[in-house]
């Protein structure tokens, strides 16, 4: 399953949106970073807090946990839990997600 | 001895599971309230924890060094006792679905002292009550988000799964696991007295 994304709804340089998608049940988290975006899941893969961009890594409040964001592995626990990146494409006025 | 006795009580759009989920899980302890030290556990097992910690007293800049046993009493009750240098405090929180979006969550906090500490009870009433509305406003996003989690087919460890026929709803069939799991932190079950088990 795809979903698009307009240019204006997504975030600016170092800055971070959110999209709920509740037919889908998914949401979704899209950062720019470097000029690139990047888009993952927004439910931290420990018990599903909401994560957020926190400098150069996803923070999530709820139990502190810290996840890289290139391969999303956690930065500071001892576990494998990892939190899920998107492919998407560039298209004509936006971006194109697939979040199956 | 004097007894003092606070009932406090609160609505949340959530499954009781998810409920219990919020109250056994002590790695949000810190992260959420600050109101902990990282626990020393010495002993965990299904349904039941006892460990020792430095709780921060409501609205004072004290730590207070406590022994803390926790236990599901049956389905509906978790029961804490904690200890500390001046008081032994009983807790006990019930939790009732009341209708199907919606749960009930009671707490009862129980002090016991002498006749000097009973003096100081009406304060604590006060600060009970306050406390425990500052603890339920910061854990209340945290029910929420869980039970959307779920919602969307959540699984622990795991995250949302990947193929769309996966979603499904899991909030009927969630069952939390007690005391919830822990990643390995080793300084939390580093105390020489730790026993693990099944009851
Ligand atoms: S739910 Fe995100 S750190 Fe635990
Ligand atoms: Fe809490």
């Amino acid at each position: 399953m795809q979903v698009e994304i307009k240019f204006l709804d997504l975030p600016v340089e170092g800055g971070s949106v959110t999209f709920d998608f509740p037919d889908l049940k998914q949401e979704i988290l899209i950062i720019k970073k470097g000029g690139r975006f990047m888009v993952y899941s927004s439910f931290c893969p420990h018990f599903g807090g909401p994560l957020e961009l926190k400098g150069d890594r996803l923070h999530c409040y709820f139990h502190d946990y810290e996840f890289s964001l290139t391969d999303g592995k956690c930065l500071n626990r001892d576990t494998s839990v990892k939190c899920s990146l998107f492919n998407f494409s560039i298209i004509e006025d936006g971006i194109c997600v697939d979040i199956t | 001895m004097k007894i003092l006795k606070v009932v406090c009580e609160n609505f949340v759009a959530a499954t009781p599971e998810v409920v219990k989920w919020n109250s056994w899980d002590s790695e949000h302890l810190n992260s959420v309230h600050g109101a902990y030290d990282a626990p020393k556990y010495l002993l965990t097992r299904e349904g039941e924890v006892l460990f020792v910690d430095r709780v921060k007293v409501p609205f004072f800049r004290i730590r207070l060094k406590c022994l803390v046993f926790a236990i599901q009493w049956d389905s509906e009750n978790q029961i804490t006792y904690t200890l500390t240098p001046f008081f032994l405090a009983k807790n006990t929180i019930n939790v009732q679905q009341i209708n199907d979006g919606t749960t009930r969550v009671r707490v009862i906090y129980e002090f016991s002292g002498n006749w000097i500490q009973a003096l100081l009870f009406p304060i604590f009433k006060i600060l009970i009550q306050r406390w425990n509305q500052t603890v339920w406003e910061e854990d209340l996003p945290l029910k929420l988000r869980r039970q959307k989690a779920l919602s969307y087919g959540f699984i622990d460890f795991r995250g949302i799964p990947d193929k769309m026929e996966m979603r499904k709803d899991r909030t009927g069939i969630y069952k939390a696991s007690i005391p919830v799991p822990t990643t390995r932190n080793v300084e939390e079950f580093s105390h020489p007295f730790f026993i693990s088990g099944r009851s």
